[in-house]
């Protein structure tokens, strides 16, 4: 089995991480995966942080650990990283701006940095024709998967109410929130989260993959992906508008980790940008509650 | 022979003025009894104490006026400018274009304090719904929304990347409301790898020279853009001159920051430190007026430490203070608690660095702006910290958190257990709003538990 690396962000290839010979996780963190709670919480810290560093500093197989620094949180864990020498770690630099030549090309060396930190640490350097196979295996698998039924449809024969989830990372303790929509008669048709179809890079160009596939990677991830870290963050913005009509979303939920300022500050605009009802669901890394629930099956009642 | 000062209200500055008055030959534009801007709606000044010279009393007025500056400046068809976030880099670049004047709408931030909340501008935003989980600076939203406290720029530039959630979040609102604003970035500030080729910058912290062209390129976009609205040039030539302004308004601070951190008794109480250091960051809208308010106040400085004159005895508790405080009147609690200051990082060390003058122009200014304390890793910015600590003499650390602010949830912690273990000092943490009455019996019982023990710690 090849050794794995934990990486954190969407905006890490991770097509760039197998062709080094290492098996890219992006984990979906959750309370007691590590053995020891290396940080608790507190007061300004995002429960979705504190879980990734619990679970990727406790892991025992983990070779190293990609740090995309879409947000301030995450960039400050490498102090806590850097204080366990066990585990090595890469900060990679994700430029917020986006439409300058510049921010592409400090990606892409990011990129090529990325690459030397897999190389010390035991990986070998792909040649483009293996970069390009690994990139066209992943960019089916993908495809494949979205093309796939969503996971949950509520019971019985009533009409689901389509529900669109937006937002940022989810800890595994928010996965429940996909059954309780169901259970509430509702059903999830467009997953905005960090984990959801929004953040998936746009499909290869077959002609450029050829050609320099890692600077089709880097397109594909850097110059499509919107998210709400962006400056400016406008096409996150377009997406949503987009994609709620296109998937005739009839309400949304914001779901945003606590203390979450990126997601938090847009949660106004973003209401008043969507054309249909918005419930803003602040999360603190536990397991949902009667609070949740009861606010959810509100919410969806609401939309009958 | 020690002469001892003691601090003052705004009632006793406005009661001395007249005489003041009488006695002084120069009087910049902007003198005037204290108490007017009480008047205009600052009623937190009657809640502080003040350092009872003239030179402080330009240093308030001074800081105190800067909207009605603005506002004139707007009317006399100079160009404004609005940096965001950088804290001390594109100041310098705009300040060398004529008819141009630079400031930091994030200055806002002090404003529900010095207003005890009157100014409504926390209630816009929290009706934007940036509500009080987010850093003081949401004051700025509320400003924008309401166009309040500033003029609207005629260019709006900020810093994202290794910057703060909350900030980089709220000034994507303030675009939002209609602003445009020019984002450039600034990468995290990170060691160079083996054998790739690095810089050495200011503050002694090194970074790759990758880095360093980078911000350069961002940076020249902000001078083209600031050629093209102002239609004056900025080459290399007026930056110079630029930087050589900027840099002497950074030797005098440092100076008095010396003179205070070192001189047996105390010269200046940390209250008006505090508001010194700000103007390396803009200057205060005004770069010469800045220079002659600093000028004054060094002099003043220097004339007590020889006539051995200062406030507290030189039994005080020498303390290092990391952050600045969204409720000033903490820092006259420090001196009620027996502390001065000795050492301050309120979040822009690099503005008060000299700026390389021996490199183009533009590269010193990336070297300059790459040496920002947030932009690097919590332990760098402990071991500069650490190794002030030691030179000027430290005996305790206060590390003030930011409510809200996204950096401070690791930060400090991090921060304040490098120096125990590196040097061996207590810390504490503290926390209060911009108006904090509410927080600050138990903040002073946890700065005189501070002072005490750093006391007990003498007899060792």
């Amino acid at each position: 089995m090849e050794p794995v690396i934990l990486y954190n962000s969407p905006y890490v290839p991770p097509e760039w991480i197998a062709a080094h010979g290492f098996r890219p996780m992006r984990p979906t963190p959750g309370s007691g995966d590590s053995a020891r709670e290396i940080l608790s919480a507190r007061e300004g810290l995002c429960p979705w942080a504190r879980h990734f560093a619990n679970a990727a500093l406790s892991g025992p197989d983990t070779a190293g650990v990609v740090l995309g620094t879409t947000c301030d949180q995450i960039r400050r864990l490498r102090d806590i990283f850097a204080s366990d020498a066990a585990i090595p770690f890469f900060l990679f630099h994700v430029p917020s701006v986006w439409q300058t030549a510049s921010a592409h090309a400090l990606y892409l060396s990011e990129l090529d940095r990325l690459g030397r930190f897999l190389i010390a640490h035991g990986g070998r350097s792909p040649a483009s024709a293996d970069l390009a196979a690994v990139m066209d295996r992943y960019d089916r698998e993908r495809r494949s998967m979205m093309d796939s039924v969503p996971r949950h449809a509520p019971a019985g024969n009533r009409p689901a109410i389509p529900i669109a989830f937006l937002g940022g990372d989810l800890t595994r303790e928010d996965l429940a929130l996909y059954a309780i929509v169901a259970e509430c008669g509702g059903r999830v048709v467009l997953d905005g989260t960090e984990t959801g179809t929004r953040v998936a890079p746009a499909r290869f160009d077959r002609r450029r993959l050829a050609a320099d596939p890692l600077r089709e990677l880097a397109d594909a991830y850097f110059g499509t992906i919107p998210d709400v870290f962006r400056r400016p963050n406008s096409a996150l913005f377009e997406w949503i508008r987009r994609e709620t009509a296109q998937h005739a979303v009839r309400g949304a939920v914001l779901i945003r980790q606590v203390w979450c300022d990126l997601w938090h500050a847009e949660s106004a605009r973003i209401r008043e940008w969507l054309s249909v009802p918005m419930l803003d669901l602040d999360r603190d890394g536990e397991p949902c509650r009667a609070r949740e629930r009861t606010r959810i099956q509100a919410f969806v009642e609401s939309l009958q | 022979m020690t002469q001892s000062l003691s601090q003052i209200s705004l009632e006793d500055w406005d009661a001395r003025y007249a005489d003041l008055v009488k006695t002084r030959r120069v009087r910049p534009p902007f003198d005037g009894p204290l108490g007017r801007h009480w008047r205009d709606g600052d009623t937190r000044l009657t809640k502080f104490l003040y350092d009872p010279s003239p030179a402080a009393l330009d240093l308030w007025n001074f800081l105190l006026t800067e909207e009605d500056r603005l506002r004139e400046d707007k009317a006399n068809g100079k160009t404004l400018i609005g940096a965001m976030k950088d804290l001390g880099t594109v100041p310098v670049m705009a300040y060398a274009l004529p008819q141009t004047t630079t400031f930091y709408p994030d200055g806002a931030w002090w404003t529900p304090c010095l207003m005890e909340f009157g100014s409504g501008v926390l209630g816009v935003a929290d009706q934007l719904g940036v509500d009080e989980s987010f850093c003081p600076v949401r004051a700025m939203l509320g400003s924008f929304a309401a166009n309040l406290h500033f003029p609207v720029p005629d260019l709006l530039v900020c810093s994202v990347g290794a910057t703060c959630d909350d900030f980089s979040a709220i000034a994507q609102r303030v675009e939002g409301l209609g602003h445009p604003i020019l984002w450039w970035e600034i990468p995290p500030r990170r060691e160079p790898d083996p054998g790739e080729p690095a810089v050495t910058l200011p503050g002694g912290w090194r970074c790759p020279d990758s880095q360093v062209r980078f911000v350069r390129s961002e940076l020249e976009r902000i001078r083209d853009a600031l050629q093209t609205l102002t239609g004056g040039s900025l080459a290399d030539e007026p930056l110079r001159d630029g930087i050589r302004e900027a840099n002497r308004i950074r030797a005098l601070l440092r100076e008095i920051r010396r003179q205070v951190f070192t001189s047996k008794i105390c010269p200046l109480p940390s209250l008006e430190l505090l508001v010194a250091e700000m103007l390396a960051l803009h200057f205060c809208s005004d770069r010469a007026a800045a220079h002659r308010v600093l000028t004054g106040l060094r002099d003043e400085i220097r004339s007590r430490v020889s006539a051995g004159a200062g406030f507290l005895g030189p039994d005080a508790v020498k303390v290092y203070w990391i952050n600045p405080v969204a409720e000033l009147r903490i820092m006259n609690v420090l001196e009620e608690c027996g502390g001065r200051l000795c050492g301050t990082d309120f979040m822009f060390a690099h503005a008060l660095d000299s700026i390389p003058d021996n490199l183009p122009p533009m590269e010193a200014l990336a070297h300059m702006a790459l040496a920002d304390p947030m932009i690097g890793s919590a332990a760098d910015r402990a071991c500069r910290i650490c190794r002030e600590m030691a030179d000027f003499g430290a005996e305790a650390l206060v590390v003030s958190r930011i409510p809200g602010a996204s950096h401070c949830a690791l930060e400090g912690q991090i921060v304040a257990d490098m120096v125990a273990s590196t040097l061996e000092l207590p810390a504490v943490e503290i926390e209060a709003p911009p108006v904090g009455d509410a927080f600050l019996p138990s903040i002073k019982t946890r700065l005189r538990a501070l002072t005490e023990t750093a006391k007990a710690r003498r007899s060792r």
